[in-house]
Parts: structure tokens; sequence; C-alpha cells
């Protein structure tokens, strides 16, 4: 008998250890984004902070908000040497408007084509499902010009398995 | 032994008293009771009453037990459970059949020849079941490109199971002859639990909706029916007969 009470209580003590379980933890890793670091082409080496960038989803109204803070414009701008861009989980390409200089008078933008496969991957109740990519062999990221003169020089894909945040998928030289 | 003394007792009495009273004195001294051994077998009130209002649940538990010892009860479950759970991300389903079988240790000291119980138990729970991945969402913390719909996939995932410890506190009250309604709480200990690859056992029939440890909660409402097989005497001596004995 004092035996099963001591269960009983170690069972009562086991479960008010239990977490809740029906918020997603904003630790965990869900749905990656795309990692790029940014390189001048006089230093490849050392990540190199862009100058007042934008980065817009084609058909988009308004680019990636980048500064909370920000406001008049300047929360959609980056002076980053990495930034994470998010990949639409709807559809096998993604296309991004990266416009260098934004807020100034010589903007210069060009057109980044992402294409991969994507692959949903159960996570936990409260979270439900994660999307990760695989960018596609060849081609995974064209470059397309607007307006006849590219800033963007070079692109190179260091990872193709897009699983988490933790690492640069894509190296840009500019 | 008992027996003795308490017919040499009155023995002295009738003088004043006549016949009557000395049946009293018999009870008096030593109680004798009966304690009626058999099968209770019942049902789960809640569970089959809730497929009336819940569109989303199907289930019946019958619940048995077989009085082996004054205070041991053998006890067991089998039941059967389809539930539809909509979660904010996911929509599952999982169905099947499970049984339950250990013991109830009654502690209650009844009055006289009433059979309540009070009773703490342990048991061992065994499931198989299958489980349906009907939608879910992709978490995306970056919506940029906006929320996405649920995707439909119908997922079925079959021969799943699942075993589990029980500590079972229950009542058990008779409310006509025989009839009894009773009420229990379970804690449950996820002791294995197959899961379908790439997915998860979010319900198991019997062991209910799991969570991130291996514990689990359950209750059950019951009305059960006493058969009774065969009967014990079992004379109860008051405590004061005993220092007369010496």
């Amino acid at each position: 008998m004092k035996k099963l009470v001591s269960i009983l209580l170690l069972f009562t003590f086991g479960l008010s250890s239990c977490e809740k379980d029906d918020i997603c933890d904003a630790n965990t890793p869900t749905t990656p984004r795309v990692v790029i670091t940014f390189y001048k082409d006089i230093d490849p080496t050392t990540p190199a902070p862009v100058i007042n960038m934008t980065v817009k989803g084609q058909d988009e109204e308004n680019p990636i908000i980048f500064n909370e803070n920000g406001t008049d414009g300047t929360e959609y701008l980056t002076s980053a040497s990495t930034v994470s861009v998010p990949l639409r989980t709807d559809s096998d390409t993604t296309v991004y408007e990266f416009t260098f200089n934004a807020n100034g008078t010589n903007r210069n933008t060009d057109i980044l084509t992402f294409k991969y496969t994507r692959n949903n991957i159960y996570v936990s109740r409260a979270c439900g499902f994660k999307t990760n990519f695989t960018l596609d062999p060849t081609g995974a990221v064209v470059r397309t010009d607007s307006d006849g003169l590219n800033w963007i020089q070079n692109i190179t894909v260091l990872n193709r398995n897009i699983v988490s945040e933790d690492e640069t998928h894509i190296n840009i030289v500019y | 032994m008992f027996g003795v003394q308490a017919q040499e007792k009155p023995a002295i009495k009738p003088k004043t008293e006549g016949t009557k009273p000395e049946i009293q004195e018999i009870k008096k001294d030593s109680v004798i009771k009966t304690d009626r051994y058999g099968l209770r077998v019942g049902v789960d009130l809640y569970k089959l009453t809730r497929g009336l209002y819940d569109k989303d649940y199907k289930g019946v538990e019958f619940v048995g037990d077989w009085r082996l010892t004054k205070k041991y009860y053998l006890a067991a479950e089998l039941g059967y459970e389809n539930k539809t759970t909509d979660d904010d991300r996911l929509n599952t389903s999982a169905a099947g059949s499970y049984l339950k079988a250990g013991f109830d240790y009654n502690f209650y000291e009844n009055w006289l020849d009433m059979e309540n119980l009070i009773t703490i138990g342990m048991r061992g729970g065994f499931s198989a079941f299958s489980q349906d991945l009907n939608s879910y969402k992709i978490y995306n913390p970056n919506p940029y490109w906006g929320e996405q719909p649920s995707v439909v996939v119908n997922q079925k995932y079959n021969g799943l199971t699942a075993s589990w410890l029980e500590v079972v506190m229950g009542l058990k009250a008779e409310v006509f002859d025989n009839v009894f309604v009773g009420f229990g709480v379970q804690l449950k200990l996820l002791a294995t639990n197959k899961k379908p690859s790439g997915f998860d056992n979010l319900y198991i029939p019997g062991f209910n909706r799991t969570y991130d440890g291996s514990f689990g909660v359950g209750f059950n409402y019951t009305v059960s029916y006493f058969i009774p097989i065969y009967k014990k005497k079992i004379m109860a001596p008051e405590k004061k007969a005993a220092p007369k004995k010496k």
C-alpha cells in the first residue's frame, strides 16, 4: 500500500515537470531561410557589408523588413554582410529583386531566381511541419538584370541543403 | 473459538431478558460478515456518450473485475477509440483497440455488509492502432510570402502499437442491488511507442493524448453490474471480546 502511494506521488511529480507543448517554441528549428554572405571582388575572403540594400519579392508590394525599428522606408534597408531571406514554401521557384544603394541616386537592381526542391518534415504537435529546401544542382541561383547594369559579379552555392540558418548557403561577390 | 465464547456469555443473562435479546447479544459479540465474491462487468459511460455530442469521437470501454481476496481485485479494461484531433497546425485521426489489465486494492473499510470500494491499482496497457494525418500546416517563422494554407495529405499509418503503465485511483459505490457506479482517474507512463517514420503518435487509443514526455492522463465514469458467484463468511469479533478470552 505504501509502495503504491509512493508510486502515485512519483507520477504526480513527473506530470508536473511536463512542459507545455501547445505553443511552438521560437527556438525550435522550423522552416529555414536561405543565408547569403556578401564579399567584395577585391577581397573574396572577407565578408563585406552591402550598402543600403533592399530585397523585394517579385510582384510583392513591400521589400523584406530587415530593421524592425525603422520608419519611412529605412526598415527595409540592410547594411549587413550576411542576409537571410525566406524561400517560398508553396513553389519550387522564388524570385527576389536585390537593390544596392536603394535609398540613393545610383541605385542598382539585380534579379535573382532561386530554384530548389522542397521537403516537408514533421516537427511537433505545436509547430506542425517545416520545409527544408535543396537547391538545384545546376542553375540554382540565376541572375538577370532589369536595368542593364549588374552589381552582382559572381554567385557561388556553398551548401545546397538548406536545413538550418546556422551556416551560409550562398556566397555573392559584388 | 469466539463462537464458543459468544454462546457462553448469553447463558448468564436469559434469566431476566428472555430469548429474543439472546440473539442480539450474539450479534454484538461476534459480527458474522459474509463477503461476496464474483465478477463485476460494466461500461464507461463517458466514452459511450461522448460520441453523441462530439462528432470527432467514437469510443467504448468495457470494464471488469474479479474479486481475488478480501481486498484485492483483478481488473481489466477493453476498449476501442476513434478520435480526430484538430490542432492548430495538424489534423489527425487515431483509431484502434486497447486492453488494460492489472489489479485494484480496496482500502475502504465497509460497514456491515456494504460493498463500496475506494481503490488504488495498477494496470499494464497495450494498444494496437492506426493513425491518419489528414492535413498539416507548414510553420514558417518568416511568412514574407504569406501564410500557406493547410496541406491536405490523408496519409495513413498502419500497424502502430504502444504499451504503458497506469496508476489508477477509483471509487465504486453500490447504488442499487449489485449495480455500481464508479469514477476513476489514471496517471499513465508510456513504456513503448512505435511511431510511424516521419511522424508521431499524437493520440493513442486507451492512453489518450500524448505529451512531449511519456506521461498521460485519463479518467472513466462507469456503470457496472456485480454477478455474485460464491460467498465467504468472516467472523469479526468485537475488540472488547479479545481481552476477556484471556
